[in-house]
């Protein structure tokens, strides 16, 4: 007996810590520390706020960030999923040039400065895709072209052993035209490319104010670069990125200090682009858009005030229609169902779960489902009472003989819900995680909490 | 009892439904959204609305030659379903309707015709997985049945379910415009858990009154008697789980509002199947069993031609 009461209190004093911490926004707490000092040193010390919880211990800390993660539909971002072209790749190199391109996109989407992107693989039979999602980033157009673009530097210069007179005309290729005309004769490639880049960064033109992006060589790199400047002084060197010519300036003398600056760009987000796709790397293999999707931050707001209060008219009226059935066992139901909310949502935050509108469907869906068990469990109660059964025998009956069937739904339920996992895409995903996740706590709390909140306040009225 | 006795008159009215839901989709089909073909999903927040801004926008989608699907509207605004848009001409569009893009969605056809075959692989295993959970569940249910037949007659119960959503819903796309997309998908799989859930409730309790029976009650009224001891259980969980998803149906985000009247769809039909068609499906079967079974069939149908 005693032990279910301190169960009950436990779990009790539980609620009350998830309920501070799940909705953090209205319970500020201020910093309390427990130092416990001896000879002046700090043995632990714990701090509480209720999204961020700190444990130090000598010395070592753990931080754990407790903040609700939204998923793209609930606030607002772009998701992008891109399909590796391998065509150029041997079968052996196309795992390792795979890890590449993750790693130059991540790169990248760091430098851009998105808060919390999320980069997913796809691998299949010669599937190679990536998920790359950026929350808060309504410019679709400016990180497509960013994140796809293969952003391979090439320097070239006029071919000195080519005929004078032989153009390029009889090429199809629009670069090699357009270097033709440039250089004014037959293009050829140098040795310097975007590998010998040491870094890059934006700066403006000290006269006229124009962002132009300044690139410093490697060792190798500032050899190569003082070669190619010696050879073409008074000549034009075309810097070209991927198939597009993007300056061409003439060369004025031998440049020894390995570092030069590439104008042509139109506004500072351009330039901007070019320095981070230089900075993080040429893409071993191109990369080709195959879906994207962009939702604004109003459509998510407003789709997140709907979810929450559908959520909480549910409730409501699940509280009611318990009370209402089942009257006291009712109210013992609810708590128990606050207690299973609570816990949820706490996972929810430690997990963390990323939770997208059908996340949020599912979460309310586990609602119903844990409600059930309860049923299940009063149903068997009241028929144990009806056949004259004393009333903790009645309800330990009733649990023993509803725990199967609550074994076998919640069984049959979670293997869709791991099909679905397997099978589906992140917003699918995301139901089926919290629909897990739901049935699991609730199993759990159909037993323990219910249960003894049932023992502990019947014995009371035997009395 | 009551249920038991008139079962036939229930069994043949599920008959009708599944057929007319089948005959409906062979008719109308199914109208899959861009998940499975591919194209374009644009949301919009108009300027100013009025009962011609359907017309308006599949006239400013025609005039840039874009194939539209369907056209929704949403508390933003509208959602247009449409074939491929690039960046240029979706913004030719916007211009044209004097509307602000909320939502912009860009599938290509591949991904498309993967979703489709993930979900039918997904719904495929869902069904298998469950059988076989079944019939290991009711292993030990006692000679009278085994336990295949329990299996097998929960997923008769459930292919009902599904053919009755998909047909719901074949009509609803045609008269609402209504599109099939992988939260859809998702739904048939959770109604496929759920539908089975409550029919397991049933079968849990005629496995416990088969083993219970002392006092050698015939097959049929344990069925009956089964029913009758979960009925309420099984309205009393559905009420409730019908209580939240309609209040996510009317309070709930647009985008959502679909998927969830799928389940309700899914929930009211579940519960009636467990009664009304498993539980009966499961006493024929036995009744079929008890008068021979399968050999007696084929003698009948065999000893008229020997004379």
């Amino acid at each position: 007996m005693g032990r279910q009461k301190i169960f009950v209190l436990l779990i009790f004093l539980f609620s009350i810590y998830l309920l501070i911490v799940n909705f953090p926004s209205r319970f500020e707490f201020r910093q309390i520390e427990i130092p416990f000092v001896s000879n002046a040193i700090n043995l632990s010390n714990i701090s509480f706020d209720p999204e961020r919880v700190r444990l130090g211990i000598l010395g070592f800390s753990v931080t754990k960030d407790l903040t609700y993660r939204l998923g793209l539909d609930l606030q607002g971002g772009t998701q992008l999923t891109y399909e590796v072209n391998m065509s150029e790749i041997d079968d052996a190199d196309r795992e390792n040039a795979f890890e590449s391109v993750r790693g130059i996109i991540e790169r990248r989407i760091n430098l851009l400065g998105v808060s919390e992107p999320n980069i997913q693989t796809v691998r299949g039979q010669d599937i190679y895709r990536l998920i790359v999602e950026l929350p808060g980033v309504s410019d679709t157009e400016s990180a497509v072209n960013l994140i796809g673009q293969t952003a391979q530097l090439t320097f070239w210069e006029l071919d000195g052993q080519a005929n004078p007179d032989e153009l390029a005309t009889d090429s199809a290729d629009l670069l090699t035209q357009g270097l033709s005309m440039v250089l004014g004769g037959k293009p050829k490639l140098t040795d310097l490319t975007g590998k010998d880049l040491n870094r890059t960064q934006v700066i403006f033109d000290q006269n006229a104010g124009t962002p132009q992006v300044q690139i410093e060589f490697t060792s190798d790199g500032t050899s190569k670069f003082a070669e190619i400047t010696e050879r073409n002084i008074g000549k034009i060197v075309a810097i070209v990125l991927d198939d597009q010519i993007i300056s061409a300036p003439v060369v004025q003398q031998q440049i020894l200090g390995g570092s030069a600056v590439i104008t042509g760009s139109s506004d500072v987000d351009e330039a901007n682009r070019l320095s981070i796709a230089l900075n993080a790397g040429a893409l071993p293999a191109p990369l080709e858009l195959v879906a994207q999707s962009t939702i604004g931050p109003s459509l998510g707001k407003a789709s997140l005030e709907k979810s929450l209060f559908a959520g909480i008219v549910g409730l409501i009226s699940v509280v009611a229609f318990m009370i209402i059935l089942y009257r006291k066992e009712g109210v013992l139901a609810c708590l128990a169902l606050g207690v299973y909310v609570l816990i949820t949502l706490f996972i929810f935050k430690l997990v963390p779960v990323t939770l997208t509108l059908a996340g949020i469907a599912g979460f309310i869906l586990s609602i119903g489902m844990a409600v059930d068990a309860n049923i299940l469990i009063f149903e068997r109660m009241k028929e144990e009472l009806r056949r004259g059964k004393p009333r903790k025998i009645a309800i330990e009956n009733g649990f023993r003989r509803a725990w199967p069937s609550i074994r076998d739904t919640s069984i049959t339920s979670i293997i869709t819900t791991l099909i679905l996992f397997y099978f589906g895409s992140s917003i699918v995903r995301g139901f089926a995680l919290t629909l897990f996740i739901g049935l699991i706590v609730s199993m759990f709390s159909a037993i323990t909490v219910s249960r003894n909140l049932l023992l502990v306040f019947s014995s009371k009225e035997k009395k | 009892m009551n249920i038991i006795k008139r079962r036939k008159i229930f069994l043949i009215l599920s008959g009708i439904l599944v057929l007319l839901s089948i005959i409906v989709l062979l008719v109308f089909g199914l109208k899959f959204s861009i998940d499975f073909k591919g194209g374009t999903r644009l949301e919009v927040n108009m300027a100013d609305e009025n009962t011609d801004t359907r017309e308006k926008i599949e006239q400013v989608y025609n005039q840039n030659d874009i194939r539209v699907n369907s056209v929704q509207q949403t508390e933003l605004g509208y959602r247009i379903s449409s074939s491929a848009i690039d960046e240029a001409t979706k913004d030719q569009i916007l211009n044209e309707l004097d509307a602000q893009e909320q939502a912009f969605e860009v599938l290509g056809p591949v991904i498309g015709g993967e979703t489709r075959n993930k979900a039918v692989m997904a719904v495929f295993l869902a069904i298998v997985a469950i059988t076989i959970y079944i019939a290991v569940a009711f292993w030990k249910s006692g000679g009278v049945i085994s336990s295949w037949k329990f299996g097998i007659t929960a997923i008769i119960a459930l292919v009902h379910d599904v053919i009755i959503t998909l047909g719901a819903f074949s009509i609803f796309g045609v008269l609402f415009g209504v599109e099939i997309d992988s939260l859809f998908v998702t739904a048939i799989l959770t109604i496929i858990g759920f539908s089975v859930h409550d029919t397991i409730v049933v079968f849990d309790r005629i496995r416990e009154n088969i083993k219970n029976n002392v006092k050698h009650i015939p097959f049929e009224q344990i069925v009956g008697n089964s029913i009758t001891e979960t009925v309420a259980r099984s309205l009393g969980t559905s009420i409730l789980v019908l209580l939240v998803l309609f209040s996510m149906a009317i309070f709930g985000g647009e985008s959502i509002r679909w998927f969830v009247i799928a389940f309700i769809i899914g929930v009211v039909v579940g519960a009636y199947s467990s009664i009304f068609v498993a539980s009966p499906i499961l006493l024929e079967w036995y009744k079929f069993d008890q008068n021979g079974g399968a050999k007696t069939l084929r003698q009948k149908l065999i000893k008229p031609k020997k004379k």
